[in-house]
């Protein structure tokens, strides 16, 4: 009985423990397919899947965060696939956001990768549909690699072409490549072109040197130097300087008197700038003489009036327009 | 004797030998659920058969997971893909090499035990006796056999997939300097229950195709030292025909429900 007994609890332990293995590794794999989680769903349409499959995985820049969980083919040219995403990433991914099928490496299962779109968006809506963008597939990449090949094809024919008729000796090319004699041509003609260059600039060298020289000859100096009738009249300039500096310098001597005296109330114009009694007086007398001058005009416009003068003023004025014309 | 009569007695043989199987199972279905329940019987069965498996399947899945790896490892390095070796040996483990490998051993440990016990009993005329005072011998000793070996096949197998996994990651971890966590993380993201319910499934299968076989050739001992011997080993080798064809059928089905 006591064996039975441990029996039943060793098959007890067993049991259980292979029950918890089995439940564990269910949930493990419905773990990784979002199975025991809280999910939404977003969509996007796809032109071309490349192989794409229920279950495959769904990336948000490169973290797992859900699977598709179908795809249906919409119109003839349109694929739409629904994936499953973790609750959690609904904050995360955007309205703008861009899914892009992958494959997971480059021997990798395809999967579908949603980038961040530009710029801010506003949180993604459970049902809610994400554009997307078709990358280059494999197919693409070989047809543009077989145009490639068919170009390297085309100009490697080309080059051999190129390199045959270089080699046997047909063409320009080829006589600068092997004719000794052209090389030996070329050689001597480049020493010449390198002896005339050095020629060409000895002799530009000498013509600047020339010019040089005839602008020289030309020169206010040359002049200066050798022209005896030119000299002789600088001298009678300098002459004629040296008294004007002897007069200037007595005329100067003479105004410092001048001055002098005005400052010290000299004379009348001495009395006009130091006087302040007589400069009122001047300033009165002035103010009257204006008034009086004011006067003076209104009589004379008067006088332009009188049928007595009349004639005498307009006789003036005639003989200006006269004088006017005939200037 | 005419080879044409040889051929024909053989396959009359054969069909003889189904349709008794089949009676047998039949039979099974009929007495599993009529009581009396035999629970202390079947208890100790399936503690003779869960527990006393479980060693040499932990030890076999373990080198299984070990070899698996070391072979595999070359050619995957050779192409690259080293990085693949937890999704390969995960999904190869899972899907087929624990539950038939696991169903084999079962089958020869069990199958040959059980067509031994009852072929013995058979001979030394216990079942007669039994049946002549009045316990049902096919309730306390097929059924109970039958029963417990459909339900610990799955347990040692999900013991076995385990302990290989194991043996594979150590490999891994000893001579690529993969994580552990890595490694498992590699395997269950790989998986999916289109891989682990039609291997848990079928391994219910095996487990009953092992009980049947080995207490078919038990129960139906021939007489004589040398029939218990001959039980014995038809029934593994028929058990062990068995479970490859049961493997076949059920991967057959599992492709029709399951996309692979």
């Amino acid at each position: 009985m006591a064996k039975s007994t441990s029996q039943f609890v060793k098959l007890g332990l067993f049991v259980i423990f292979g029950s918890l293995l089995i439940l564990v590794t269910a949930y493990m794999i419905g773990n990784e397919q979002n199975v025991f989680r809280p999910t939404f769903e977003i969509s996007a349409v796809f032109n071309n899947v490349n192989g794409l499959q229920k279950g495959n995985n769904v990336r948000y820049s490169g973290i797992q965060v859900g699977t598709v969980r179908d795809i249906v083919m919409e119109q003839d040219t349109s694929i739409r696939v629904y994936m499953q995403i973790q609750e959690g990433m609904i904050t995360h991914i955007k309205d703008n956001a861009v899914a892009v099928i992958g494959s997971d490496g480059l021997v990798g299962s395809m999967l579908v990768n949603i980038l961040p779109g530009p710029g801010i968006g506003a949180p993604v809506r459970d049902g809610g549909e994400i554009a997307s963008y078709s990358s280059i597939s494999t197919q693409d990449m070989l047809s543009t690699l077989n145009v490639t090949n068919k170009n390297v094809s085309l100009l490697s024919a080309d080059l051999l072409e190129v390199t045959h008729a270089l080699r046997s000796g047909s063409g320009v090319l080829a006589q600068l490549l092997y004719d000794s004699t052209m090389a030996k041509d070329l050689r001597q003609g480049f020493h010449n072109l390198n002896v005339s260059t050095a020629r060409t600039e000895e002799a530009i060298s000498r013509l600047n040197k020339m010019i040089g020289e005839w602008r020289l000859e030309q020169s206010t100096l040359r002049l200066l130097t050798d022209d005896p009738e030119f000299t002789g009249q600088i001298q009678r300039v300098a002459a004629n300087l040296d008294s004007s500096g002897q007069e200037i310098r007595e005329l100067t001597g003479r105004i410092n008197d001048l001055i002098g005296g005005v400052q010290q109330g000299e004379g009348t114009l001495g009395m006009l700038m130091t006087d302040s009694t007589m400069a009122a007086e001047i300033r009165h007398g002035l103010r009257h003489l204006d008034s009086g001058l004011v006067k003076f005009d209104e009589n004379m416009e008067a006088l332009k009036h009188n049928w007595l003068t009349r004639g005498y003023f307009k006789k003036l004025e005639r003989q200006q327009e006269k004088e006017n014309k005939n200037r | 004797m005419d080879p044409n009569e040889s051929i024909a007695h053989r396959i009359k043989g054969f069909l003889i030998e189904t349709g008794q199987l089949t009676y047998f199972a039949g039979r099974f279905f009929k007495e599993v659920f009529r009581p009396p329940y035999e629970v202390r019987e079947f208890l100790r069965q399936c503690y003779q058969m869960g527990n006393r498996s479980l060693m040499l399947v932990l030890v076999t899945g373990f080198i299984i997971g070990l070899v698996l790896t070391l072979q595999s490892r070359p050619t995957l390095i050779e192409f690259g893909a080293e990085s693949w070796m937890p999704n390969m040996v995960g999904i190869s483990i899972v899907r087929e090499i624990g539950p038939v490998i696991t169903a084999l051993i079962c089958a020869g440990r069990i199958a040959s035990g059980i067509g031994a016990e009852l072929g013995s009993m058979r001979v030394s005329e216990q079942i007669d006796a039994m049946e002549v005072s009045g316990t049902n011998p096919f309730k306390y000793l097929v059924v109970t056999r039958i029963l417990a070996t459909t339900l610990m096949l799955p347990l040692l197998v999900i013991f076995g997939d385990i302990i290989a996994l194991y043996g594979s990651a150590l490999v891994e971890y000893l001579k690529g300097g993969m994580s552990f966590q890595l490694y498992f993380n590699k395997v269950f993201s790989a998986l999916s229950f289109g891989d682990f319910i039609p291997a848990t499934l079928k391994s219910f299968f095996f487990g009953f195709v092992i009980g049947l076989v080995g207490c078919y050739k038990g129960y139906y001992c021939k007489k004589g030292t040398a029939g218990v011997g001959k039980a014995a080993n038809t029934a593994v080798v028929t058990s062990s025909l068995l479970v490859f064809f049961v493997d076949f059928m059920a991967v057959f089905i599992s492709d029709i429900f399951y996309e692979l």
